[in-house]
């Protein structure tokens, strides 16, 4: 323990000048509400993913992530970054905006985070949630972070990809610390893993604007909870693929940095669901088909016990029969498959600033 | 001065030898392997290579049956449950050296990992990450790890680690997560000893999730 923590001092010593340095040179701003050993904790993390020497990215991650560079990636999804607060002051510009692709007639679908959830998650990509609202009500909003920053006073919400994301003071306490002290190699892998995942909400437009998170199949560990991907680029998708790297790359992991990490890793990828899961929906359909079934075997058996032209009506049942047997195969092969890609490009909306036209 | 000197020398001298023979604290080490010297190892658990005496192997073969007795108390987590006797925690009082730290680190992975339906909860309270239970999990798991990676020639250690990995990896009550791992780690335990796990018995999402495309 001792050495754990004699470690992490020479670690914040030695990497102490830099934290300034990088603070001003780093793309992503953290608030300044957040406590000093919050912060701390963001900035190393941070350093950590832009001061990777020459990393070499596989072909899986380098695809997930549209061919960039996860740093870059990064980058354009995640800019600032605040603590979990409720009172964050949002402004409702008068006018109507039209957002592209209107949304449909159900809203409830559309909610790619309930509200519930919000307040309550540990990291949160405040920036999209905030997009979806606007486009709700057709009208641009904008928050104000004055508070947070000293150099931003409103940050309009025209994209979901913004980048403002959340972190609950919550995920600062002892439990979610993989090291001792919580500012090891493995604690600042974990971290990006999350803030990648919310990066991913930044992307995606229409139907998959902030690339929602679905329903977890039956087999799934959470069941009937809206805590799973449809896509395999999905949150989830690039968070594994980032962790995996990472933590390939690790020099300090020790045996059990790593096992924490690979659960994590399994916990992630488990939650890509399985095309091919067996939903109630489908269970359904097995059962219309599996009753449909039982009918033709029934009218086969009596078709060759009684009918006198039983060869041309048995054929008939025969081909109908195997019809089914074979759909039912079909929908009761449960092996992995996931072919869903969805497309990254987001969502944004044009619109000239009438105080900058007039000046 | 002279007799500031002598005092000096004296105390320094007294602290040395109070040092090098005096009382030792028993601390537990977390991982226990690095507290455990590998003769003693040897004696505890009988090592094959040595041929010192023609006796240690026999006293090893009785030692088997003992191990497959082990006095089981069932986990909080875990109801006692035949089919899944490695998940049982031990007994720990007829245990020594190795074999205690190592139920010791057992019991306290039984008791660290959470049930699916436990697992559902958090994932209420914090939908977008993994619970902290599982991180704890992990961590139980990863010292558990360290111990059996420390110790390849322990066959007894071993061969219950093997038992514990499969039936844990079979335990629909345990997230598939943690199954996924635990089948993973059985997988490592037989490369190690240049043999091949058969994973086809498992199910698709605990056995597909260890090399599934993307990864």
């Amino acid at each position: 323990m001792h050495i754990t923590a004699i470690r992490a001092l020479l670690f914040i010593l030695l990497t102490f000048p830099s934290y300034f340095w990088s603070s001003a040179s780093c793309a992503q701003q953290i608030s300044q509400l957040f406590e000093n050993q919050e912060k701390l904790k963001i900035q190393l993390s941070m350093d950590y993913f832009f001061n990777q020497t020459a990393p070499v990215h596989t072909k899986d991650v380098l695809f997930l992530l549209e061919s960039d560079q996860p740093t870059q990636w990064f980058e354009k999804r995640v800019n600032y970054i605040i603590p979990n607060t409720e009172s964050l002051k949002t402004s409702l510009s008068k006018e109507d905006y039209s957002y592209p692709y209107p949304l449909k007639v159900n809203l409830q679908k559309f909610n790619f985070i309930e509200e519930t959830q919000i307040s309550m998650a540990l990291m949160s990509n405040v920036g999209a949630e905030l997009y979806v609202q606007g486009k709700k009500r057709n009208k641009l909003l904008s928050v104000d972070l004055s508070s947070h920053f000293s150099q931003l006073d409103n940050l309009s919400i025209t994209s979901p990809r913004v980048g403002l994301v959340s972190i609950s003071s919550q995920y600062f306490s002892k439990e979610f610390n993989i090291s001792e002290t919580g500012l090891g190699e493995a604690d600042h892998i974990s971290m990006l893993a999350f803030l990648s995942h919310e990066a991913r909400h930044s992307d995606g437009h229409d139907k998959e604007l902030g690339f929602p998170h679905t329903l977890c199949p039956e087999s799934s560990d959470y069941s009937g909870l809206k805590v799973c991907d449809q896509s395999y680029n999905g949150a989830y998708g690039v968070s594994a693929a980032i962790l995996l790297e990472l933590t390939q790359e690790c020099r300090d992991c020790s045996e059990i940095d790593t096992e924490v990490l690979k659960l994590m890793y399994f916990d992630f990828k488990q939650r890509i669901i399985n095309d091919n899961a067996m939903t109630v929906e489908r269970k359904n359909q097995i059962n219309d088909l599996q009753n449909e079934l039982d009918h033709y075997y029934e009218k086969r058996y009596f078709a060759v016990r009684n009918s006198q032209n039983w060869n041309d009506k048995l054929a008939l049942y025969e081909k109908i029969i195997f019809g089914l047997e074979q759909k039912i195969k079909i929908l009761q092969n449960t092996d992995l498959l996931n072919h869903t890609y969805w497309e990254s490009s987001p969502e944004e909306i044009f619109f000239v600033e009438l105080d900058s036209k007039d000046e | 001065m002279k007799r500031n000197l002598f005092v000096i020398v004296f105390i320094f001298f007294s602290s040395v030898v109070f040092y090098k023979f005096g009382p030792t604290t028993p601390s537990k080490p977390k991982i226990a392997p690095t507290g455990i010297d590998p003769s003693k190892e040897q004696k505890l658990l009988g090592d094959p290579t040595n041929s010192t005496t023609s006796v240690k192997p026999q006293k090893k073969l009785e030692a088997k049956p003992k191990e497959a007795k082990l006095e089981a108390t069932p986990s909080p987590n875990v109801p006692s449950n035949p089919l899944y006797p490695s998940l049982n925690k031990t007994e720990l009082s007829s245990k020594k050296g190795l074999q205690k730290d190592y139920f010791e680190l057992k019991n306290n992975v039984l008791d660290s990992i959470p049930l699916k339906e436990a697992l559902r909860i958090d994932a209420k309270k914090s939908p977008h990450s993994p619970s902290s239970s599982l991180i704890i999990a992990g961590k139980a798991l990863g010292e558990y790890k360290s111990l059996l990676l420390q110790h390849p020639t322990s066959d007894e250690i071993q061969i219950d680690a093997q038992a514990f990995y499969e039936q844990c990896a079979s335990y629909t009550a345990y997230p598939n997560s943690i199954r996924s791992l635990c089948l993973y780690n059985r997988t490592v335990l037989s490369k190690n000893k240049g043999e091949k796990f058969d994973t086809s018995s498992y199910p698709e999402e605990i056995r597909k999730v260890l090399t599934r495309p993307g990864m």
